[in-house]
């Protein structure tokens, strides 16, 4: 199916709540996703990586930009899971107007530009220990273009809506008359 | 006059009214339509820009069932409103989300459809949330006949008379909407993709541009159905009433998380109808013309009172207040001397001292109605375009943040949030077609495990327990990485502290928070008048009433039409 940017942001969400992630998790990996996708990465199945792995371990690569370590460091060290996601993290984090950032997931290397983040987008490790950050970019940019639409294929689709199908409550007739205030005639 | 404002931000002597008195739900819950609307604005850009109008195909059966095609062109592109009626029976008739069958379906069409995209359309459009849209449309959406009144219409001119103006009245549209969805649902554009054409720059531009051309849409239906019924002796409905009818709207729980879910847009909305209202006060002596305009519109705005009729107990006991306080302004009004320093200054803060909410809320759309070259530019900051969330300061200071939150939340750090009644509702959404409901936490069996983030009160004050224990030299980043929890919430405190309208500064999960409160705010941006509401968490309303049709928008009417310039007979 092709989704909307909208619609996909709302997937994530949801199913990263659905997977228990809180509030505030969701909508910055939703944003990550978002920025991964419009540069054709293959989301869908970072995204399943991501709800198949430890919540914790995830919220930890969050401390990236809420301390902005990318701006201030050549280099970071410690335990980094699904490292895809830094490279949305900072492509969101960054203003579109700051200079080419280099980014090494130990051997390899994303260039993030604008909102294009160029490099290997089949990239797979799921752990990485050093990430190095250089604004010094001696490779000439590739030319290349945000999508619009995000391709998910049915049963992928079915098994992410897995978990979005958590975040809603089971309907009851007890719900379905006092939660959005029934009654009455349409009729009239 | 326009000089004094050159910088759009600049206010004035007067500034504009605090958050903590214009963010409270029973005010949120008195706005009315103004100006600044966002209906008003399509209006002015549609005349101010020529669009031109036409109905490209409308291919409806005997049994009112069919196909409609009607296309305004831009200079430099088209829109078209693809519409499917359709016949149903009375027991699928529902306005809530749960419906599957509507008595006409909508999309907004970029450009002119193909008979192929009509065909790809035919097949999605009425199944609306279970069929799919694309890149190609921009909103979609459904309506319902209000029975009782479309029946007698259709019958009165099928007999060759023209209806009774009271009944025309009493209910003031033939059908009524129940969603206009847009923004990228259900496969259609996302609004970051036409956000940039400047038709759309001002907020929800295409879904208001979608119910105009419903209202042209279900005009032709209606007289279709008359025709029809009778095809020798019918007649065509005189354009008098035809303008009395605007497209009435239904509204449940689903427009009240939007507002609390995009504080940066509330924000925007109120601080240019706030900053409007300053801009006004300010004027130390308007010009006699303005003043004379004031006075006419205060006079007009009984007419649009007078023809607003609920049977809710809420909104009667408002009704009666409103009209009662109408009175005593029409009274001040008349014998006010015009010649004070900064007139409507002194007239605002006599308001505020006498009347009740819905009357000073009235006041202040009246106000803004003149100075539509002081205040229209306004419409121009209402948008948020952005695409995503809001950045968390991580290296802001936790003292500094403790300190903006106890000011900017006082009202909720005061609540004590143990107590049941104040503790009361969850917002949740029902696997029922996704449906958006409120339930008692403690009455209906595990909802509360299901609850949306809808509280910023109660998350504020949970954040402000634990922030509190941490010492203020260390970073908000320090923080957030031991709870992630309270993420969410952070970052809507950081939008607040530089967006003083972007919080509801109330409760919203109280047991005694009125939903429709939050519904009437948004309606009243869309542009909407006389509220109805069938419960505390349902509203009808109208738009469009009393406007021009497309036929006959042009840049002197445009704008005058709000407040009917003669009691109906």
């Amino acid at each position: 199916m092709n989704l909307s940017k909208n619609e996909f942001v709302s997937l994530c969400k949801k199913s990263l709540r659905g997977k228990g992630h809180h509030w505030g998790v969701c909508e910055d990996l939703s944003d990550a996703l978002l920025a991964l996708a419009i540069n054709q990465f293959p989301v869908q199945n970072i995204l399943l990586e991501v709800l198949n792995n430890k919540n914790s371990k995830i919220d930890r690569i969050l401390t990236i930009i809420d301390t902005q370590v990318y701006k201030r460091f050549d280099q970071i060290n410690g335990h980094f899971y699904d490292p895809i996601l830094i490279l949305g993290l900072i492509s969101v984090d960054r203003d579109f107007s700051e200079p080419p950032l280099e980014i090494s997931l130990e051997n390899d290397k994303f260039i993030i530009t604008n909102e294009l983040i160029i490099g290997d987008r089949f990239y797979s490790k799921k752990k990485v220990n050093t990430i190095s950050f250089s604004k010094n970019i001696n490779s000439k940019l590739a030319k290349q273009k945000t999508i619009t639409r995000i391709s998910i294929d049915d049963t992928t689709l079915e098994k992410i809506e897995t978990w979005s199908n958590m975040t809603y409550a089971p309907a009851t007739e007890e719900s379905r008359q006092l939660g959005a205030g029934s009654g009455g005639s349409d009729n009239d | 006059m326009q000089n004094i404002f050159d910088n759009k931000l600049s206010l004035g002597e007067v500034g504009r009214r605090p958050a903590e008195e214009v963010m409270r739900l029973s005010r949120l819950g008195s706005f009315h339509q103004s100006r600044l609307s966002f209906l008003r604005i399509l209006l002015r850009r549609i005349s101010s820009e020529k669009w031109k109008f036409q109905r490209q195909v409308f291919d409806i059966s005997y049994d009112c069932s069919g196909t409609a095609v009607y296309t305004y062109q831009l200079p430099n592109r088209a829109y078209s409103l693809v519409a499917f009626a359709h016949k149903i029976s009375n027991e699928d008739r529902s306005d809530r989300v749960i419906a599957t069958k509507w008595d006409a379906t909508f999309t907004l069409f970029d450009g002119i459809p193909s008979k192929g995209d009509i065909e790809r359309l035919n097949n999605n459009v009425p199944n609306q949330e279970a069929g799919r849209v694309t890149e190609k449309e921009i909103t979609l959406s459904r309506a319902n006949k209000s029975v009782r009144l479309w029946d007698y219409v259709v019958d009165c001119l099928s007999k060759g008379k023209q209806p009774d103006i009271q009944e025309i009245e009493k209910v003031g549209y033939m059908m009524r909407t129940t969603a206009v969805y847009g923004s990228g649902k259900f496969g259609a554009i996302d609004y970051s993709e036409i956000s940039e054409r400047s038709e759309f720059k001002a907020p929800f531009q295409a879904e208001m541009l979608t119910v105009y051309m419903i209202r042209a849409f279900v005009m032709d239906l209606l007289q279709h159905a008359a025709k029809v019924k009778n095809p020798t002796k019918w007649v065509k409905l005189e354009p008098r009433f035809r303008e009395m009818l605007g497209v009435g709207n239904s509204t449940g729980l689903g427009m009240a998380p939007f507002l609390i879910n995009h504080p940066q847009l509330l924000n925007n909305w109120i601080s240019a109808k706030e900053t409007a209202l300053a801009r006004i006060r300010s004027l130390k002596a308007p010009k006699p013309k303005y003043i004379d305009l004031f006075k006419n519109y205060i006079e007009r705005s009984n007419y649009l009172i007078d023809g607003w009729h609920s049977e809710h107990e809420l909104q009667i006991v408002k009704l009666k207040k409103l009209r009662l306080d109408k009175a005593l302004l029409d009274e001040y009004v008349e014998k006010f001397n015009y010649k004070t320093p900064y007139p409507f200054d002194s007239l605002y803060n006599w308001a505020e001292e006498t009347l009740g909410e819905e009357a000073q809320e009235l006041l202040v759309s009246l106000i803004l109605e003149p100075f539509g070259e002081l205040v229209d530019d306004l419409s121009d900051g209402m948008s948020d375009i952005k695409q995503f969330s809001s950045k968390i300061k991580g290296s802001m200071l936790i003292g500094e943040f403790l300190k903006k939150t106890e000011q900017h939340y006082a009202y909720a750090l005061k609540i004590n949030w143990k107590h049941s009644k104040n503790n009361e509702l969850a917002w949740y959404i029902s696997e029922e077609k996704l449906e958006p409901r409120l339930g008692n936490r403690f009455k209906e069996n595990g909802i509360a495990f299901y609850e949306q983030p809808l509280q910023p009160g109660r998350d504020v004050a949970r954040m402000h327990c634990d922030l509190s224990k941490w010492e203020h030299n260390k970073s908000i980043a320090e923080f957030l990485m031991k709870h992630p929890e309270h993420r969410h919430i952070i970052r809507r405190c950081q939008i607040v502290f530089n967006n003083p309208y972007a919080e509801i500064k109330d409760n919203t999960i109280s047991s005694e928070v009125i939903p429709i409160d939050l519904l009437r705010a948004k309606l009243s941006f869309f542009g909407a008048f006389h509220f109805d509401p069938r419960s505390d968490r349902w509203v009808r309303i109208n738009m469009f009433k009393g406007a021009p049709l497309p036929q006959t928008l042009n840049e002197e009417n445009c704008d005058n039409w709000t407040y009917p310039t003669q009691k109906p007979n």
